[in-house]
Parts: C-alpha cells; structure tokens; sequence
C-alpha cells in the first residue's frame, strides 16, 4: 500500500469516526443543559433560605467517564447548612432506560434523581422502593432535602 | 406419588436456557433499544458497571437455585424409589431393607440415615457417589432454610458441581435421570 493510499485510508477513518462522534457530543450537550435546568431549579426553590443566608449553594466540576463517550465534564451542586453537606452528583447520562442519572447525597440518606428520556422533567427514585417514581418538583426537593439531612 | 417434581436433566436444562437469557436480556438492556415500558422500573437509572453487577448477583442466584432444585430432583428420584420398593415388594436386599425402614420409620423416612444407608450397605460400587452426596446436604439445608448462617461445606460448590454429583449418584443407582 502506497503512503498516500494509507494516508487517505486514515483520514477516511478519522471522518467517519468523528461523524459516529456527533451523536454522542449531541447527547452530552443535552445532557449538560438537563443538569443546568436541575441546579436552576434549586437554586429557585431555595431562593428564601439563601436570602436569609440559611444555606449556601456551590456549583462543582466533575469529570464523568462513560464507555460511550469517553471523558467530559459537567456540574453539579452543594446544598451546605452549617457544617451539614447535601451533594447533587452526577452519574451518567447512558444509564438504564433513562436519559441520565444524579444522586443526591446527604449525610442521613441518598436518593436518585432520574431524568426521564420522552420527558423533560426529573423525576426521584422512591427509596423504598425503587419501582417507584415521582415527579421531582419543590414539594418533593424539600421533603428529600429535609430527610437527607437527617 | 406426587408427579409435580421435575428430572435432573430438565432442571439442567432449565437452569441453562435462565442463564442465557439472563445474558441475552444483560446484552438488550445495555444497548440502550429496549423500550422503556419493557424495562423493570428497579433497574432503571443503572448506570452499565450496575447493571452488570446486578446481572452477576442475579446469576449467582440463579446458581443457588438450580443447585437446590438439582440436589431436590436427586431426592425426589430416591424416594420415589424407595417408594416403589417398598410397595412393590421386591426380594432384593436393598428393596427388603427399605421395607425395614418403613416399618421402623412409618412416614419419617430420612434422606441421608435412612435411604443413603441403605444403598450404601447394599451397594458397595456407589458408596462414592452416595458421599459425594451425602457432603452436598449440608448446601441443600443452607440453601433450603434461608441462608441466615455461615455453612461448613467442607469444599466450593457450583450447580455444574451438584449436576455431576447428583447425575453420578443416579447413575451408580441406576434410577432415571430424566
């Protein structure tokens, strides 16, 4: 095989597996944006305890490595009061029938946070039993950060 | 007699069909194809090293499993046997010592002081096979009464391991493996 033929081989290689790639980098944008919706969204919830400064609310990188994708970085988000910690963390985006995955870690109990795939809203893992879901909205934020705290 | 227990080959068979599906099943979730109304809600959320965690759990499970169905089947075809000796009055040794047994016992017939003995007295050639039984017991109690202890059992078993057991066991009796 001539340089210039293997040369052309691997540029035709290089573009097909960037084109594979699109998907992917689709799926962790969107990915990125669920995760920007879920912090907003506490940190709307939480807006009367963090003016009263009862809490404090910061954002953290993390890197995720995922077989599909290889290694990327997204947010996630600490909810402190006092010296108490409560860690949104998250897992995966190519998870088991769902479009990603954050727990919720707090020094009494850990819960999970699904995102849905046809559905643009989270939902949480019952922890009793996992079968079930409910809709993740400021009721159910506050009853999992209360219980989370202990 | 009860016809509702099944042969040692059909829950090896069982047990190897369970098996592949639990593989095949492991592969259709990890694809990300399977829709989402045909996925159990409890696995759902698993990130691909979770799942594959709980696919090894449910294997060893299913392992256990086939193990006490494995070394059931094996009594089962032992006390139908036994059964069949005793009200067939046969003239053999081994089929007249039954009929000691039953006479003794009435319907407390034991597995292993009762029947293994007997076959061992009168068997010298599956006297082997019938220990290698007989030390699986311990695992078919453990497994049968909920596993609340830690078992002493004397070496590693495996359903491949109560499979070869227990075929060599009806083999040395001559009893139908099915």
């Amino acid at each position: 095989m001539s340089t210039s033929t293997f040369t052309q081989r691997l540029e035709q290689r290089k573009k097909e597996s960037e084109g594979k790639a699109r998907p992917d980098k689709i799926r962790i944008d969107r990915w990125r944006v669920a995760l920007m919706e879920l912090r907003s969204k506490i940190r709307k919830w939480l807006d009367d305890p963090l003016k009263k400064k009862l809490i404090e609310l910061t954002e953290f990188e993390k890197e995720l490595h995922e077989d599909r994708v290889g290694a990327y970085k997204v947010k996630g988000v600490i909810v402190s009061l006092g010296r108490q910690r409560i860690v949104f963390d998250p897992v995966a985006t190519y998870v088991i029938g769902a479009f990603g995955r954050v727990d919720v870690v707090g020094p009494a109990a850990k819960f999970t946070l699904i995102r849905q795939k046809d559905d643009v809203h989270w939902s949480l893992v019952n922890p009793n039993d996992p079968r079930q879901f409910e809709p993740f909205t400021k009721e159910t934020f506050e009853q999992t950060l209360l219980q989370a705290l202990g | 007699m009860n016809q509702g227990n099944q042969g040692l080959l059909f829950v090896w068979s069982w047990f190897q069909q369970s098996a592949s599906g639990l593989r095949l099943r492991k592969e259709e979730l990890l694809s990300g194809k399977v829709p989402r109304i045909q996925i159990d809600p409890s696995v759902v959320g698993l990130t691909p090293a979770e799942l594959d965690d709980l696919f090894r759990r449910y294997e060893t499970e299913l392992d256990l499993c086939v193990s006490l169905s494995l070394l059931a089947a094996t009594e089962a075809a032992l006390r139908v046997d036994f059964h069949n000796r005793v009200s067939n009055r046969s003239k053999d040794a081994l089929s007249r010592a039954f009929r000691q047994i039953r006479k003794r016992r009435g319907k407390r017939v034991r597995l292993d002081e009762d029947i293994l003995t007997a076959w061992s007295d009168h068997h010298s050639l599956a006297r082997r096979s019938i220990g290698d039984f007989r030390g699986a017991l311990n695992l078919r109690d453990w497994l049968a009464h909920g596993r609340y202890w830690t078992p002493k059992l004397g070496r590693q078993y495996d359903s491949q391991g109560i499979f070869r057991l227990s075929e060599a066991l009806l083999v040395a009796t001559k009893l139908p493996i099915r």
